[in-house]
């Protein structure tokens, strides 16, 4: 993974992760609220219910306080108080009463529990109402059995006429229905729900809210079952349809008859829509800014990783560079950070490099001098002798008598032209190393220029005293290279005369030519006397040596023009065994499909 | 001192050997010349030189080579070895195998010819000293065990 993504993975992370976050503690905060003002809502509302409740029953309480202080329920009291009266005649009189004093339910009680008449069940006339008869109780939440055999909720109230001999009583009551909640004034998003326990199964057509019937009424069967077995307040979410947005936030509370009995639930339901719909307005913004963080991440990351990359990628290239031989190579600085501080470090690498290479070959230039000053002084020396001794010899022959001094003279002086001319022929032979010329390259068949050489020199090699054998192995491909021609047959030629002059009691001369990969490999053998390893160490060291005669500059020059060529030469020699010179060329093919 | 002394000259150079051999011809001295180490060792072989002065550097089996072929022989003769390149180690080396002297090319005539005069006294103080050597060992096995108790 580049250093671009990770950063990039790690921006956005971060940004995810923080906006996450955030999204989720908004989000919770949000619920906290949410559920605290619902919470506050539901008990305001239920406060709001029981103050209706109880102006309701004061309602209730004030009209059967009428109706019981009415002349005509005191007539009523006082005929039914002379003894052996019949009540019949009075069968219908609730029913006016309720009818005038606006009560849904209305009976008028003997004091032991008899009806005398009944507003809503006037067939229940001559039965005994089940109830504890007192003077002043306060309202209560009653079944009612209706006519036609119909139940419902009600609240009643129970009254004792006053001032008569007869202690009679009545009972009145409204009933608790749509109208009652329809007087609570519920907020938009709340909802009042009533469920009179009518029947021993939940019947959701029973439910009923200020607005009429409710839909999916099913869905609230669990809390008013709850509510209604325990007969404590419930609360929980319920979901009126599957969609989150219609779940409400329901309260049921059991509302109960004097003897604790749950006649009827309460559900007040809070609508959880304005909760859902923010908390998903918080998780939308919550994406937007993610993605747009996201994007942000993008832009940072590829911002610094341009700042950052760019010049560490910037310094590998030139690392690579100075690898591959470029010692000069100069990063740009463009910062005063770490990566700065690196690149100018490399720079005062490379400016050492290059100084130390300086010096380097400076020394070297210096060592080669001497080298050179050494053996020409040696080279010199070899000639030097005889010379010297023959002028010594000539001018002792001179004041020598009876020797032949013509003859002395004859034989003198041809050893010194010799000499002379072995003096200049060292000198020439040195001035040639010093003009090597440029190779004029041009592609060259090495097969071609080494048979010229075999053809060249196989006389000489059969014609040696004692003889050496010449095998040639040359490859029957065209082994093509650049290469100077003239150059190539010097220093390839060179290499022969070195095998024929390391044998000079005999052997075989080899030469190999052959593809090896994408190189042309050419190989001199010889089967003479072979070299140390010292010695081959040595072997291509200017002015180095192993013959009396060489110059030490044969091999020298012919690694020089294997150098020009791009190519490599090097010795495989044994002490006894002769050696092998292997020269590598970059073949032309190679070098094309390369190019 | 003119004696005439048995020399050889071993030296891959024509001219070097020409040279060489006039300068001790001039001097009243026998010279063999070899050009090369196993000609040397062959001569050498057949008759007991007074001095072999052998060149170093030389194709082939070179001079300090021939000094060792040619102690183990059994070759006496006084050996001198000269080089154009000469430096310390092969002096050394040289020196351990028996040579007697060690000259850097060039060398004057004056200097070959005393170098000649030094092996040859060597030569007699040798031979003078073997002489003695022997008298004593022929007198002890001749003789009683004390000479003067006759």
């Amino acid at each position: 993974m580049s250093l671009r993504q990770k950063l990039l993975l790690i921006f956005s992370l971060t940004v995810v992760l923080a906006v996450a976050a955030v999204a989720w503690i908004v989000s919770l905060r949000t619920r906290q609220a949410f559920t605290k003002a619902d919470e506050q809502h539901t008990a305001a509302l239920i406060d709001q219910f029981r103050r209706e409740l109880q102006g309701r029953a004061a309602d209730v309480a004030a009209r059967v306080d009428e109706v019981a202080a009415s002349d005509r329920l005191i007539r009523i009291a006082f005929d039914l108080a002379a003894a052996g009266s019949d009540p019949s005649p009075y069968m219908a009189e609730a029913a006016a009463l309720a009818k005038d004093h606006q009560l849904d339910y209305l009976e008028i009680l003997l004091p032991d529990g008899t009806i005398v008449s009944s507003a809503q069940y006037p067939a229940r006339f001559g039965y005994k109402e089940d109830l504890h008869l007192a003077g002043d109780q306060p309202t209560f939440l009653k079944k009612e059995e209706l006519s036609d055999s119909a139940n419902e909720i009600g609240l009643f109230v129970v009254r004792k006429v006053p001032a008569s001999e007869l202690p009679l009583y009545v009972l009145g009551g409204k009933r608790l229905d749509r109208g009652f909640l329809a007087d609570l004034a519920a907020p938009a998003d709340s909802q009042i729900l009533l469920y009179p326990i009518l029947t021993p199964k939940f019947d959701p057509n029973a439910v009923v809210s200020a607005t009429g019937e409710v839909e999916r009424a099913t869905r609230f069967e669990p809390i008013i079952e709850q509510a209604r077995a325990t007969g404590q307040q419930r609360s929980s979410v319920v979901y009126v349809t599957d969609r989150r947005e219609d779940s409400v936030d329901a309260a049921a509370i059991p509302l109960k008859s004097p003897n604790g009995s749950v006649l009827a639930v309460l559900v007040v339901a809070n609508s959880r829509r304005g909760l859902i719909e923010l908390q998903q307005h918080i998780r939308a913004i919550g994406y937007g800014v993610a993605g747009i963080g996201m994007l942000l991440a993008i832009v940072a990351s590829l911002w610094i990783t341009s700042r950052i990359s760019r010049p560490i990628e910037r310094l590998a290239s030139a690392a690579g560079a100075v690898a591959a031989g470029n010692w000069d190579t100069q990063v740009e600085v463009t910062s005063h950070d770490e990566v700065g501080e690196l690149a100018q470090s490399f720079n005062h690498m490379t400016h050492q490099l290059l100084e130390q290479r300086e010096r380097l070959l400076q020394s070297e230039r210096v060592a080669a001098w001497r080298e050179l000053a050494r053996r020409l002084a040696h080279e010199l020396k070899n000639p030097l002798f005889p010379l010297q001794l023959t002028l010594e010899n000539l001018i002792k022959a001179r004041n020598t008598p009876g020797v032949d001094f013509d003859e002395i003279f004859r034989e003198s002086t041809e050893t010194l032209a010799a000499e002379i001319a072995n003096l200049k022929n060292i000198i020439q032979r040195f001035s040639d190393f010093s003009k090597m010329p440029k190779p004029q390259v041009e592609e060259v068949d090495v097969a071609d220029v080494l048979r010229k050489i075999s053809g060249l020199y196989e006389p000489a090699l059969t014609q040696h005293q004692p003889a050496i054998a010449f095998e040639s192995r040359i490859s029957d491909e065209p082994l093509r290279v650049s290469a100077d021609p003239d150059l190539l047959h010097r220093a390839l030629s060179n290499l022969v005369l070195n095998a024929m002059d390391a044998m000079p009691d005999g052997g075989t001369l080899t030469i190999n030519a052959a593809r090896n990969g994408d190189s042309v490999e050419l190989r001199v053998s010889d089967t003479g006397t072979g070299m140390t390893a010292e010695e081959c160490e040595r072997l291509f060291t200017p002015y180095y040596t192993t013959k009396q005669h060489g110059t030490g500059l044969g091999l020298a020059i012919v690694q020089s023009v294997i150098s020009d060529h791009n190519g490599t030469i090097r010795v495989e020699s044994t002490p006894g065994s002769g050696s092998t010179f292997v020269v590598e060329l970059p073949s032309l093919a190679a070098s094309a499909a390369k190019a | 001192m003119n004696t005439k002394a048995d020399i050889m000259v071993v030296d891959d150079e024509a001219s070097t050997l020409a040279s060489l051999s006039r300068a001790f011809r001039l001097a009243g001295h026998d010279v063999a010349v070899c050009s090369n180490a196993v000609h040397a060792l062959e001569l050498a072989r057949l008759r007991p030189f007074d001095l072999i002065l052998s060149d170093v550097v030389m194709p082939g089996r070179d001079g300090l080579a021939l000094l060792e072929d040619l102690r183990a022989c059994g070759i006496t003769s006084p050996v001198v070895m000269m080089s154009g390149q000469a430096h310390i180690e092969m002096a050394v080396r040289a020196t351990k195998l028996g040579a007697l002297d060690f000259l850097e090319k060039p060398i004057s005539t004056d200097k070959l010819l005393l170098t000649v005069e030094n092996a040859l006294k060597l030569r007699r103080l040798e031979n003078e000293n073997r002489e003695l050597r022997h008298r004593v060992g022929n007198i002890r096995s001749s003789g009683s065990a004390n000479p003067w108790a006759a």
